[in-house]
């Protein structure tokens, strides 16, 4: 070697060592080839699930619109009562069917007893009941379904009859009595599965109508202004904005008409079956034999659900990771200006 | 006994034999620490960035590949990279030096001035003074001192009242801080050297 620089030497003894080591290493002199490290691999594989977990569960948290499902499986298929851990409302023992939480307030004081209490939240709800009803008294059970949404303030939207002993029913109930003609409808038969679903559109109801209050608001303004214009492209421009304003207005009142429609009124299917009804298609295992395309459809939408909550997810993160970096960037430009002034 | 073997069959053989990489080392230590102390004009940086080339060098010469060209290029490859991570991060890494089981260590007094001399101070005498004014007056003065009037680091240690240690940090803290400045400028060392 012919350096004459001390630091060199000293590595040069150190490397001697190295290759030492390595020629005596287990596995063979060779070195270690650069083949990706299986941790480093684990590291990163980690690393973006964390970030996909992540972005599922910020997508996952209750938001606008956010929709609930209700299933309710009767005795027949073999499930237990009370609420399970998977937020699934089970059937009671009795043949009157769970209900999910009505979102309803406290009555108002001085309200009149039985009136319907007010209603707090916008939950667009629907449901289905299948009933085994007794030999030879399908035609009773059906009048008695019809009367029972007559008496809540419904209505019958359509009726089908299958042979002499059973046939379904689409009633419109209005949303404040649709739980007492659930459990009424109950009562009729034997249930033998039942559903509720509900979608929570109150956050829309209270930004349409917040909406729907700047609009008028600047309506008004805008209709000031129009009295004091003074020359008639001033007018004519007013009156632009004037006709893109209220076009506005009735669009969200549409919306607004829409939405309390949904709210105000659920639909409760019934099916009435005087032979022990075909629920064995409701049951999970079951239903995935008998129907191989509806779980295919199912998988599609639940990972379709999945990936839209992560897209949800990304619309949090995505800013929030921009800020970091932003933050990460000044950071690091101080402390090199800090390390550069030293 | 000389070995004949070029660069490039050093760097193949040492794969099954080790031995041969140190070879390789002793043919171009000097040359590599002269390329990075001509361009970083930091004595503690270049030895640094000397040893941890190799070592990368070493820790990875299963992905050497024969092209056709002199394998000591593929050395410099790693130390041009080595070099630019030093200028964009101020840092030096240590963990190719850690990986095949090599301590870092400490430059000696003597290191500093062998160093040194590989550097060719008198084209980038002028740049260095003009450069001088933006740093810190303790490593400005270290500097001149050292630097501009020739001086040992004894006296320059004694003019400053501080210990001969204290005197090479500054200096060499200056250098490093001088080089970055440069850099920032547009003013990179190969340009000062022509």
């Amino acid at each position: 070697m012919n350096t004459t620089i001390p630091y060199l030497e000293r590595f040069h003894d150190d490397l001697e060592e190295a290759a030492r080591r390595a020629a005596t290493a287990p596995g063979g002199a060779g070195p270690r080839r650069r083949r990706p490290d299986p941790s480093s691999w684990l590291r990163w594989a980690g690393a973006a699930a964390a970030v996909l977990v992540l972005a599922w569960a910020i997508g996952s948290l209750p938001s606008d619109g956010a929709s609930t499902k209700f299933n309710q499986v009767g005795s027949a298929v073999g499930t237990a009562g009370g609420a399970s851990g998977d937020g699934t409302v089970r059937q009671p023992p009795a043949d009157v069917p769970a209900m999910s939480p009505a979102p309803v307030a406290p009555e108002e004081p001085g309200a009149p007893d039985g009136a319907p209490p007010v209603d707090l939240a916008k939950i667009d709800r629907d449901g289905t009941l299948t009933l085994k009803i007794d030999e030879g008294s399908f035609r009773d059970t059906f009048d008695e379904v019809i009367a029972i949404a007559e008496a809540n303030g419904g209505t019958l939207l359509s009726s089908e009859t299958i042979g002499s002993g059973a046939g379904r029913l689409t009633l419109r109930i209005p949303a404040a009595r649709f739980d007492r003609a659930f459990m009424e409808v109950g009562r009729l038969g034997q249930v033998r599965a039942s559903t509720v679903t509900g979608k929570d559109v109150t956050a829309d109801f209270i930004d349409l109508q917040a909406r729907l209050k700047i609009l008028k608001h600047r309506r008004e303004i805008i209709f000031g202004l129009y009295d004091q214009a003074t020359t008639i492209p001033q007018a004519l421009q007013l009156e632009g904005e004037l006709n893109e304003v209220q076009l506005e207005i009735d669009r969200i009142q549409g919306q607004l008409r829409y939405l309390d429609a949904q709210t105000s009124i659920s639909t409760l299917k019934v099916e009435l079956s005087e032979d022990e009804p075909d629920v064995a298609a409701l049951s999970p295992a079951e239903d995935e034999r008998a129907d191989l395309g509806e779980a295919f459809s199912s998988a599609t939408d639940g990972f379709l659900a999945v990936v839209s909550t992560m897209i949800v997810g990304f619309g949090y993160l995505i800013p929030i990771a921009l800020l970091l970096g932003v933050v990460y960037a000044i950071v690091t430009l101080v402390r090199r200006h800090g390390r550069g002034a030293s | 006994v000389t070995d004949e073997r070029t660069d490039s069959e050093l760097l193949l053989a040492s794969n099954g034999e080790p031995s041969a990489f140190v070879e390789l080392y002793r043919r171009h230590a000097d040359d590599v620490l002269r390329y990075f102390a001509r361009r970083t004009l930091d004595p503690e940086a270049a030895a640094e960035l000397t040893a941890e080339t190799f070592a990368e060098a070493f820790a990875s010469r299963g992905s050497y590949r024969d092209t056709g060209a002199n394998g000591v290029g593929w050395i410099y490859g790693i130390a041009k990279h080595q070099m630019s991570r030093f200028f964009r991060s101020g840092r030096i890494d240590r963990e190719a030096r850690a990986k095949i089981g090599i301590p870092v260590r400490e430059l000696e007094p003597e290191d500093y001035e062998r160093i040194e001399d590989l550097i060719d101070f008198e084209p980038i005498r002028q740049a260095l003074i003009e450069a001088l004014g933006g740093l810190p007056a303790d490593q400005r003065d270290a500097l001149r001192l050292r630097i501009v009037d020739g001086l040992s680091y004894g006296v320059v240690a004694e003019r400053l009242q501080c210990a001969d240690t204290a005197a090479r940090q500054r200096v060499s803290r200056g250098l490093r801080r001088l080089a970055l400045v440069l850099q920032e400028r547009g003013l990179t060392m190969t340009e000062v050297e022509a």
